[in-house]
């Protein structure tokens, strides 16, 4: 053999390895790898404005989801997952929206789109709703109400559906960590707009024109409690939760004991769900809904509840 | 003649730092199997004591368990059988009922309450890891309360084949093996 005819199939076997190597790693020329790790990692290069380096990670994998073995396509291509709010990108907390008693998609996605309306006009502001993604879960055959008189085991009847159905839909479908379900009125009852328990939120089609859908995200996601009355008193060892609180200050002005420290500028108004704790503004979306209903979460709410939920999501 | 082993060497030498490297990076991140699932479901006494009910696994995606629970939970760990940390979360432990959210119904005592109860059944999704050995339940105070051993779980026959066509480059799929999936598009 040849010198030339030798070096000839080096160079070949030498640009078969790269080939090889790039094609099984799902690296090319424009793909997000490309972007996340040589343009993002070398920007002194670039001498000129560069727009569309910026404008990149809206469609592209942060740096670190890098290196994935999935880099494209993007996550809005879930099958049966839409994405409503958010970029999609799997490191965000994710919400899915199941559907209840639709009889189409138009009518279930337009309660969708009225539920990001709502979270929109909340004080959550873009930093925190950007750590979230809302899908909609495109099947309409599934149902998930139990009935109106589930028994719990202090006694209590409460409005009940099949939870560990619903969250494994979510999960399994479109990799939720919580969900929603929307029932289009056919299981209400008087004027109740939504029901929670913690990890999931049951909510009427009726009232997705209220603060319904952030109230009981409140619940379902945060924990937060509700801050309206429920007529009595707290009884032995009930907890007040992050946004209520069992001391009182000297005046209604002044913040309660538990807030005097972090948060100066809010109050300590009687009633917080029981009639003997505190509450640290005079109106929250956690008070009740309907007449005088605002659509703000008082600041213990956004800094203890929402910021710490969301604290492990990018 | 000496010239070509030199660069005989070189190029063989180059040819296989890449391909071990590219071995070793991904055995290093022991990513998760995309689109897979574990799924164990725990019976749960009143006084928190779990038993398995079944364990599985799934062609699924998985929910992050990243989310702070306030009521009572678990932190779930996935060991790999070297010993180390695949994965962490929390799941809970407590059914937390709230009272009815009302939109005109302002009366003043309707006397509903939160309600707290441990969960009678617990269903996890957690992420399939080739090398997971098993998953450890431990208590808030990090005492570890059960312990789930998944060595022999296996996915669903035909699971890859399965997922080529799905949309999604997932994990195990590249260009050549799954094209219509991994093709810049």
């Amino acid at each position: 053999m040849k010198f030339q005819d030798l070096k000839n199939f080096f160079i070949l076997i030498f640009f078969f390895t790269i080939s090889l190597f790039f094609l099984i790693n799902n690296i090319y020329a424009e793909s997000p790898y490309f972007y996340s790790c040589v343009l993002a990692a070398t920007p002194t290069v670039i001498q000129t404005p560069v727009v569309t380096i910026t404008s990149v990670p809206t469609t592209v994998p942060t740096s670190t989801s890098f290196p994935t073995s999935t880099p494209f396509p993007t996550p809005t291509s879930l099958p049966n997952c839409q994405l409503k709010m958010g970029t999609g990108e799997r490191t965000k907390a994710d919400l899915v929206v199941l559907a209840e008693d639709y009889n189409n998609n138009n009518d279930f996605l337009a309660a969708v789109d009225k539920a990001v309306v709502a979270l929109n006009k909340t004080n959550l502001g873009t930093a925190r709703l950007g750590k979230i993604n809302l899908w909609a879960l495109m099947d309409l055959n599934q149902t998930f109400f139990k009935g109106f008189n589930c028994p719990t085991a202090n006694g209590v009847t409460v409005a009940c559906w099949d939870h560990v159905k619903a969250f494994n839909l979510a999960a399994s479908k479109c990799g939720g960590d919580s969900y929603l379900i929307f029932n289009n009125d056919t299981h209400r009852t008087g004027s109740i707009g939504g029901i929670s328990i913690w990890g999931g939120t049951y909510i009427y089609n009726f009232a997705l024109d209220q603060p319904t859908v952030p109230h009981e995200l409140g619940h379902s996601l945060t924990g937060l409690m509700d801050e309206y009355s429920f007529g009595i008193a707290a009884p032995a060892g009930a907890v007040a939760g992050l946004n209520c609180s069992e001391l009182p200050s000297q005046s209604q002005t002044v913040p309660c004991p538990k807030w005097a420290n972090r948060f100066p500028n809010v109050g300590c108004y009687p009633r917080c769900g029981f009639t003997n704790f505190y509450r640290p503004a005079v109106r929250s979306i956690m008070d009740r809904g309907g007449t005088g209903a605002v659509y703000d979460f008082n600041e213990p709410s956004l800094i203890d509840g929402w910021d710490e939920m969301l604290k492990l999501f990018p | 003649m000496a010239k070509i082993k030199i660069i005989f060497v070189i190029v063989v030498g180059f040819a296989l730092t890449v391909l071990t490297s590219t071995y070793l990076s991904k055995s290093k991140i022991n990513p998760s199997v995309s689109h897979a699932a574990v799924k164990v479901v725990l019976n749960q006494t009143p006084d928190y004591r779990l038993s398995l009910k079944s364990l599985s696994g799934e062609s699924s995606y998985t929910s992050d368990y990243k989310l702070k629970i306030p009521f009572g939970y678990y932190n779930v760990k996935i060991i790999g059988d070297r010993g180390e940390e695949l994965f962490s979360g929390k799941v809970e432990k407590n059914r937390v009922n709230f009272p009815p959210y009302e939109i005109d119904g302002a009366k003043e005592s309707d006397s509903s309450v939160a309600t707290l109860e441990p969960l009678k059944e617990m269903t996890l999704l957690l992420p399939y890891f080739k090398n997971g050995k098993k998953i450890i339940f431990f208590d808030e105070n990090n005492l570890e309360k059960y312990q789930v051993d998944i060595e022999k779980i296996g996915l669903p026959e035909g699971f890859l084949k399965n997922l080529c066509g799905n949309g999604i480059c997932d994990s195990g799929e590249n260009v050549i093996f799954c094209y219509n999936d991994c093709h810049k598009k």
